[in-house]
């Protein structure tokens, strides 16, 4: 019989695991919801009023509790985005499934494009398009879309896909896979366009 | 553009929102999920991102003061974040007016060996507006603009306008390459052209530069300055503390100009200082001691011997991270084996700098 069949020892290891997290450095944030909220509150004003690496701050806590919302990702992104971390905040944004929250598509939209991955950022514009923006930024979707679109009225050289293929080489290495994924989907239609039969 | 400079910079501090993480802060009175924070600021610390670092770290510290490692982490963060002297910004403008009494303004035509022998000493004030812009469009590059406007309150032959061009280039980790020019009108009049060319090595701490100045004093009376100056200069820097910067520095210098009245050995000692008072301000002084020694008898048959002493005290604050308000006083004196170069200056300073980019 196994080792890890052994009821005793896994009581044990169950044990232990539990006195870890208990008794590790960091642990986790009170699972009070309200305190919680209180971080996630904490961390929307400091967004709403600019004070943006405060509000990452708090958000991050809000990620250190056991069960953080489910719409975390939709405050983490765009701070992210707004500090200057592109690729973080797409990473972010992609992680949580489709359909999403407008602004945080729009901000997801803007990340890709922030990243140069502009046929990316061009499907999520699109998609955002009679969705309910309202003007202005239905305005801002459009402008985004055509930028992409002029940038793509002549195939790039085919030595843009390497240097995308590149990219997605450096995204896996820092953990970020779904940005990475996109890199080598980009990378692809590159190629593509530019006649490549590799 | 004083206007418009402060205007600018109000702007720049109601952008720049985030208090500054440097800053201090008091302790809340009820510990809350200190360890969350600190381990928030050890992920952000890993990643690179230093200023949301110190911040987290000192809202640890803030939430429990037990906690030692996190307000030593924040002071290690922050002594690398905010140097007492910081590297130059990417992009800067600064603008600051100036007070100044003089006890004989004649003397105040040339930064250099003062120019006019015939003249009599007379006192006078004046206001200045200086005007500066830096812009590093790459580490290794450096340019410059300066502008300054002088008022005399009485001696209006001594109103002054001047501007200046600098580029500096740093083509290896050790080597420096710099250039100046500057224009200037007196009494409305057009003074002189200054330009300006250095080398310099710099290993560590130390830094040993050769200039050349060619002047072309274009006024009647200075007009014999045209020529060039030679100054080697060598400076060592040294930070005994996270707090405090030191540097020291010699010089030697020769005038070889037109007029032989004029060519003069000279050199000056100088020793400077930053402490940094809060995480937000720092005070600086400067004590320059300078000779002058000229080659010719003067028309009195005096050899001139200058003797110079000139300290300075500064206070910068930077009321955000972009932001910074500058005080400073500067007095000179000067004596002189001839009596006619005897003078005194007084400059009181107050400026304001709106930075972007590292600093």
């Amino acid at each position: 019989m196994g080792r890890a069949a052994d009821p005793s020892r896994r009581t044990l290891l169950v044990f232990c695991l539990g006195l870890a997290v208990l008794l590790g450095a960091p642990r986790h944030a009170s699972a009070d919801p309200a305190e919680v909220r209180r971080h996630l509150l904490a961390g929307v004003e400091a967004f709403q009023a600019g004070r943006y690496e405060t509000a990452l701050i708090e958000f991050r806590v809000v990620g250190r509790s056991p069960s953080p919302p489910a719409d975390l990702a939709f405050y983490l992104g765009p701070t992210l985005h707004k500090l200057g971390r592109h690729a973080e905040a797409a990473e972010v944004l992609l992680a949580v499934p489709a359909p999403r929250e407008l602004l945080a598509e729009l901000y997801l939209g803007q990340a890709l494009y922030q990243q140069r991955l502009f046929l990316a950022a061009r499907e999520v514009f699109v998609g955002l398009r009679g969705r309910g923006l309202g003007p202005r930024l239905e305005g801002v979707v459009d402008r985004y879309v055509g930028l992409v679109e002029a940038l793509y009225a002549a195939a790039p050289p085919i030595v843009v896909a390497g240097v995308y293929e590149t990219a997605a080489v450096r995204e896996l290495a820092a953990g970020r896979s779904r940005l990475a994924a996109l890199y080598r989907r980009e990378a692809a239609e590159i190629r593509q366009r530019a006649g490549d039969r590799r | 553009v004083t206007g418009l400079l402060t205007l600018l910079a109000l702007v720049a501090a109601v952008a720049d929102k985030d208090d500054d993480a440097c800053a201090e802060t008091a302790p809340l009175p009820a510990p809350v999920d200190a360890a969350l924070y600190q381990s928030v600021a050890a992920e952000e610390e890993a990643a690179g991102e230093l200023e949301i670092a110190a911040r987290a770290y000192r809202e640890a510290w803030r939430r429990d003061p037990s906690r030692r490692e996190a307000r030593a982490a924040w002071q290690r963060l922050c002594a690398e974040l905010r140097p007492v002297v910081p590297p130059p910004p990417r992009l800067s403008f600064f603008a600051a007016v100036r007070g100044q009494v003089d006890s004989n303004v004649a003397l105040l035509p040339t930064d250099a060996p003062p120019s006019s022998p015939l003249a009599a000493p007379e006192a006078d004030g004046a206001a200045v507006l200086l005007v500066s812009a830096r812009f590093r469009p790459r580490p290794e590059i450096g340019l410059g603009l300066d502008l300054a406007a002088r008022k005399q309150l009485r001696l209006d032959e001594y109103d002054r306008l001047a501007a200046e061009a600098q580029a500096g280039f740093r083509p290896w980790r050790w080597g420096e390459l710099g250039y100046r020019a500057s224009v200037e009108t007196l009494g409305g009049a057009y003074a002189g052209l200054r330009q300006e060319g250095e080398v310099a090595l710099r290993l560590g701490r130390w830094r040993a530069g050769y200039r050349l100045v060619g002047r072309l004093d274009a006024l009647e009376d200075t007009r014999g300055f045209r020529g060039l100056e030679h100054h080697l200069e060598a400076t060592a820097t040294a930070q005994p503390t996270e707090l405090v910067w030191l540097r020291g520095g010699a010089s030697l210098g020769r005038a070889d100009t037109r007029e032989p009245l004029f060519d003069h050995w000279e050199g000056a000692l100088v020793a400077t200082t930053r402490i940094r008072l809060t995480p937000r301000t720092t005070v600086g002084a400067e004590l320059a001691f300078a000779w002058e020694r000229y080659d010719a008898l003067d028309l009195d048959d005096e050899r001139r011997r200058d003797l110079r002493l000139e300290g300075t005290l500064d206070l910068e604050l930077w009321v955000s991270r972009r932001v910074v308000l500058l005080a400073e006083a500067e007095a000179t004196l000067n004596r002189s084996t001839v009596a006619d170069f005897d003078f005194g200056q007084l400059v009181v300073s107050a400026g304001v700098g709106v930075a972007w980019g590292e600093r």
